[in-house]
């Protein structure tokens, strides 16, 4: 393959940083220009993304499918250009002047979507295969499935299960009642988890602007730092492709309370207006978003309210270095169903505790800067500020917190001449202060990281990657927790359907301030802190392939094992005679296969998506299984005539282990979905029948009943 | 099977039909049913000592912690009694109240050794108990917030 700049440049580094007064200093660089097009319609292909390999330059094509890439110098580049759902392409140009005529890119359309520029696994843009299992779900399927929300689509993921409505990955989870999430949520790259319960709020997130999510599962704190002990979730937002749009949606549904179950007269519904618009105003792409959903719940004392305002804009958007900005609000009341009522009316709440309410906001405002891109380097900064208030409206409590982060994360990558090396050294400074009625004392937190990490290009069909991460987690009042974690991982590709992959890492979790610092009683029970909690930590090793055959069939496997130590649990307090708290107290094993396969039954007609999920588990001190976590989890999406028609099913089997109560019946899960959808006018209509067979089951938590049948009707227009 | 074993060694085929003769026939007379119900727990337990997660691995036993225990069968079933219990466990305090946990419900204790209960307020324990002599010992395993071990005497 030609790589640029092969000129035997002695130390590349020095040379990186050498060239980068040239490459801002040329008068007339090489531009390659040209247009994305969907080979099958001809039509343009807005938002493809085109990067020249080996180099940090990339951009997106226009709404016209048009892109130009500034190039350093003359020479050979490989020009790559990806797109959802497409084969991506690489070319050998060889631009030579400005005045080159525009290249011509047609992208043949792929039966699935199958990831390949992927940017959370490595924080680059380096095309092809990354040493780790990585999971995608385009905007595109978010659309396809008709959801409300981004919890309604991950289920589907491959190595995605969901427990009372907590994700987990690969069975790293479990439940954890809203406090310490050992799944990292980021948003275009900002940590998204709330400043003190260090909990996922899917409230916050994006549902009409999204590219694409990354679920990079195992272990990533070499390069994302605290919670990255299950996996990395990265929801990116949609480039910028010019010109004026808006997109309205709105739903309507209604829950089907099974008749022996019923609690209300009232009909339960849900409903949602959502829109967005998108404008160039001035030099920047702008996006707003403004969205107000409610529903009464499925369950007595399940009303919420919710207000989420989101803006973004784009700065440069068209260059190799756009500077992103979003602020992203969130508003929620929420009523609170803690346990049902009984298992003879599992709907209901006691008496006692209906109009329990919180109201929670979240407040993300963030930038991702790049204020230096050569063909060598590449500078990004990506200061964010979080500000979270929650506030419980119980009979019994009326707890309260409020936090606000601020933090900033600095990384810098260097591409060697000889394209084999792309190095990434990066730190990342951290600073959360809280206020609340329940944390003792209330403690301010500081988190300092530095990270670096190499990317190796072996050969065409080798490569590598090796990194390490250090991380200081000091909270006041408690002793500093420091965590190294390196990771090394190899990809081999023996053929273009085959790939083969290796890793080991190690991944860490600080305790959140929840977990180090609660002093309240819950339900009678007292809950106190604990100042010697530490961190908890895990290695990881995985080995997997990712196979084709034509273009009809696709599979993934991988077989992976945890080691963790210090796991964080509720346990009984060693001060105080029945009292609680977080403790540092089981190290555990979990071991498992992690399967996906996407067949064309017949290429355009029927599709067929299954994943499959096998998880053994053990607490090493006790011997048994971890608890909430099912062997066997099974989903498949059939769609038929391009998602006219779309049937999802989940599958689960009993979890052999609670924590609560452990006499109750529990089960295995059976969940199908029904979907249907077309088109009238330039309007989408997509209806859903949710839970079709009315199953009634407990989701995974003791006494938490799972959703009733809904049926949802979602009409979007854009414009 | 119990009870055919010797016919291999019987040196005579009459002898052996007769004996299995004798051998069905006096099952149909008296059958073998080995007594597998449960024993009956009834009565009233003080506390001898009490080990939990609790009190972080240590064992309490009285005046650190004293307490009663009242168990009634109110049915068998095959291996299977249950019954209804009262529990009360002081722990004192030197500077302050102390802790009392008194609660009633209800329990299963099954010829395998293995116990459960749940008590009025929803809590619910699983594990196996042993009684020898007039010692009963419950060991609670799950839910495993909750490990503990109690030794009652009775009374």
């Amino acid at each position: 393959m030609d790589r640029p700049g092969r000129r035997g440049t002695p130390g590349w580094i020095v040379s990186a940083l050498l060239l980068i007064p040239v490459s801002l200093g040329a008068q007339e660089p090489p531009v390659v220009r040209g247009v994305v097009i969907n080979g099958e319609t001809g039509e343009p292909l807005p938002g493809a993304g085109v990067l020249i390999r080996s180099t940090p330059l990339r951009t997106s094509a226009g709404e016209d499918g048009s892109f130009e890439i500034a190039l350093p110098g003359t020479g050979t580049y490989t020009l790559v250009v990806v797109a959802d759902g497409f084969r991506t392409v690489q070319r050998t140009i060889q631009p030579t002047a400005a005045e080159d005529t525009p290249i011509r890119i047609e992208l043949e359309r792929l039966l699935f979507e199958v990831p390949y520029l992927t940017v959370t696994a490595n924080r680059g843009t380096r095309p092809g295969d990354a040493p780790t299992s990585i999971a995608v779900v385009s905007g595109d399927e978010l659309n396809r499935r008709n959801v409300t929300g981004l919890a309604e689509a991950l289920p589907f993921a491959q190595g995605v299960t969901f427990n009372a409505g907590e994700m987990d990955i690969r069975g790293s989870s479990g439940i954890s009642r809203g406090v310490g999430s050992r799944v990292l949520m980021l948003l275009d790259g900002h940590r998204t988890l709330g400043g003190v319960t260090s909990a996922i709020d899917f409230g916050v997130m994006p549902i009409l602007d999204v590219e694409r999510i990354e679920i990079v599962k195992g272990p990533h704190s070499t390069l994302w730092g605290t919670n990255a002990l299950g996996g990395v979730v990265n929801v990116i937002t949609r480039p910028p492709l010019g010109g004026t749009r808006t997109v309205v949606r709105g739903y309507y549904g209604l829950f089907d309370t099974p008749g022996h179950l019923h609690f209300s007269d009232e009909r339960l519904s849900m409903q949602g207006i959502q829109i967005q618009h998108s404008q160039k105003i001035g030099g920047a792409h702008t996006t707003t978003f403004v969205g107000r959903e409610g529903s009464d719940g499925f369950r007595q004392n399940g009303e919420m309210d919710r207000w989420h305002v989101r803006a973004k804009a784009v700065l440069r958007a068209e260059s190799a270095a756009p500077w992103e900005f979003f602020a992203s609000w969130k508003l929620q009341d929420l009523e609170e169903f803690f346990t049902w009522l009984s298992p003879d009316r599992p709907l209901e709440v006691d008496p006692d505790y209906l109009d329990d309410w919180k109201r929670d906001s979240d407040l993300i405002v963030g930038l991702t800067a790049r204020p230096l891109v050569t063909s060598r380097l590449k500078l990004e900064v990506r200061p964010q500020i979080q500000h979270v208030r929650s506030q419980n409206h119980f009979r019994d409590s009326d707890d309260f917190h409020r936090s606000t982060r601020y933090g900033t994360d600095l990384q810098m990558s260097l591409y060697s001449s000889s394209g084999r090396h792309t190095v990434t050294v990066g730190g990342e400074a951290a600073y959360t202060g809280v206020s609340s009625n329940f944390l003792e004392p209330n403690p301010s937190v500081t988190d300092l990281a530095l990270f670096g990490q190499n990317e190796i290009e072996f050969s065409e069909r080798l490569h590598g990657s090796v990194g390490v991460r250090f991380d200081t987690h000091r909270a006041s009042f408690v002793e500093n927790d420091l965590a190294l974690n390196p990771k090394i991982g190899i990809v081999y590709r023996p053929s273009d359907r085959l790939s083969l992959r290796t890793s080991i890492s190690r991944g860490y979790r600080a305790p959140s301030m929840s977990e180090q610092f609660t002093a309240t009683t819950v339900f009678g029970f007292r809950v106190v802190p604990n100042l010697e909690l530490r961190g908890e930590s895990a290695w990881a090793g995985e080995i997997g392939a990712t196979a084709t055959r034509g273009d009809r069939l696709w599979f993934d496997a991988g077989i992976f094992w945890s080691e963790y130590s210090g796991l964080i649990e509720v346990a009984a307090g060693t001060e105080e005679i029945f009292t609680f708290q977080f403790r540092n107290v089981s190290e555990a094993r979990i071991r498992g296969l992690d399967t996906g396969v996407r067949v064309g039954v017949i290429p355009n007609k029927l599709n067929l998506h299954t994943n499959y999920l096998f998880l053994d588990s053990r607490n090493l001190g006790n011997g048994r299984q971890l608890a909430y976590r099912s062997r066997h989890n099974l989903t498949t999406t059939m769609s038929a005539w391009d998602d006219v028609i779309g049937l999802d099913m989940r599958y689960r089997t009993r979890p052999e282990v609670v924590l609560v109560y452990p006499l109750d019946e529990r089960g295995n899960v059976t969940l199908v979905d029904l979907r249907l959808s077309f088109g009238v006018m330039n309007v989408d209509v997509q209806t859903k029948v949710a839970n079709l067979l009315q199953a009634e089951y407990v989701d995974i938590q003791e006494r938490n009943p799972g959703a009733s049948r809904s049926f949802r009707v979602t009409v979007t227009s854009r414009f | 099977m119990l009870g055919l074993e010797p016919r291999r060694f019987a040196s005579s085929m009459i002898v052996s039909i007769f004996a299995a003769v004798l051998l069905v026939a006096g099952c149909e007379e008296e059958p073998v049913e080995p007594d597998e119900t449960p024993p009956d727990l009834t009565g009233s337990y003080t506390l001898v000592s009490f080990t939990s997660t609790f009190t972080a691995g240590d064992t309490l036993t009285p005046p650190a912690a004293s307490g009663s225990f009242a168990l009634e069968q109110q049915s068998v079933l095959g291996q299977e009694a249950t019954g209804t219990l009262d529990l009360m466990i002081t722990f004192p305090s030197d500077t302050g109240p102390g802790t009392t946990i008194e609660n009633g419900g209800v329990y299963t204790n099954r010829f395998d050794g293995t116990w459960e209960q749940e008590f009025s307020t929803g809590f619910q324990a699983l594990g196996t108990y042993t009684l020898q002599g007039s010692i009963l010992t419950v060991l609670v395993t799950e839910p495993e917030l909750a490990v503990s071990t109690t030794v009652w005497r009775k009374q």
